[in-house]
C-alpha cells in the first residue's frame, strides 16, 4: 500500500494553508468593491479553494492509513471537532446575547484552528502509543 | 491484551519494519502492538497468526481468561 510520505504532505498542507491566509488577507477584502456579481462571488469563495484541497489530502492521507493510524486520525479529528465546536457554539451564544461583538470574519479562523488542534492532538497520541514524538506526521 | 509477536518476529530474525511491510502496516503500529499499547483488529491478528503459521490464540493471550 503505497502510503503519503509525511513531510510531502505537511509540505502541501502549509503551502496551502499560507495560500488561505494570504487569500483572507489580500483578496478577500476587494469582495466589497467589486461590482460584477461573478467576480464578486469569485473573490468572496476563493479562501476556499485551498481549504477543500486540504480536506481531499486529508481524506486520501486516512485512507490510506493502516489501522492504528486511522485510529489516531480520527480520534484526533473528534477532539478537534468537539473543542472547535463547543467554542463556535459558546461564541454564537456570546454574539446572540450580545455580549460579544464580532463581525463574522471570526469564522475564518475555524478551520485553521481544527487542523491545529487536530494536528497537536494526533502527535500527543502517536507519542503516547507508539513513544515518538512525530512532528512531521502531524 | 499479551501477545508473542516480539517474539515470533525475533526467531525470524525480521525487524520491525520488516514485519510491517509483509503485514502492510507501519513500523509504529508493529512496535506499539508488541509493548502491548495497541490490540489489533481481528482481520490483523489473523493475518498475523497465518505469517507466522500459528492459531490466533497462541500468539495473542486474553489476560482475563484463567
Amino acid at each position: 500500500m503505497a502510503r503519503f510520505n509525511p513531510r510531502r504532505f505537511n509540505a502541501y498542507v502549509m503551502l496551502l494553508m499560507a495560500v488561505y491566509i494570504a487569500l483572507l488577507w489580500w483578496v478577500w477584502p476587494h469582495v466589497r468593491d467589486a461590482h460584477d456579481i461573478g467576480w464578486k462571488i469569485a473573490l468572496a469563495l476563493s479562501p476556499t479553494v485551498p481549504v477543500t484541497w486540504v480536506i481531499a489530502l486529508m481524506a486520501r492521507r486516512i485512507m490510506l492509513a493502516d489501522e492504528l493510524e486511522q485510529r489516531l486520525h480520527l480520534i484526533a479529528l473528534g477532539v478537534a471537532t468537539a473543542l472547535v465546536g463547543t467554542a463556535s457554539l459558546i461564541a454564537g451564544f456570546l454574539a446572540m446575547g450580545k455580549v460579544w461583538r464580532g463581525d463574522g470574519s471570526e469564522v475564518f479562523w475555524v478551520f485553521p484552528a481544527l487542523c491545529a488542534i487536530y494536528g497537536f492532538t494526533r502527535m500527543g497520541l502517536k507519542r503516547r502509543i507508539t513513544g515518538i514524538w512525530d512532528w512531521w506526521g502531524c | 491484551m499479551k501477545n508473542r509477536v516480539r517474539e515470533l518476529r525475533e526467531k525470524h530474525a525480521w525487524s520491525q519494519a520488516e514485519l510491517g511491510e509483509r503485514l502492510d502496516v507501519s513500523r509504529q503500529t508493529i512496535n506499539a502492538i508488541e509493548t502491548g499499547k495497541y490490540d489489533p483488529s481481528l482481520p490483523l491478528a489473523f493475518k498475523i497468526a497465518r505469517l507466522f503459521g500459528s492459531r490466533i490464540e497462541t500468539i495473542f493471550l486474553d489476560g482475563e481468561s484463567r
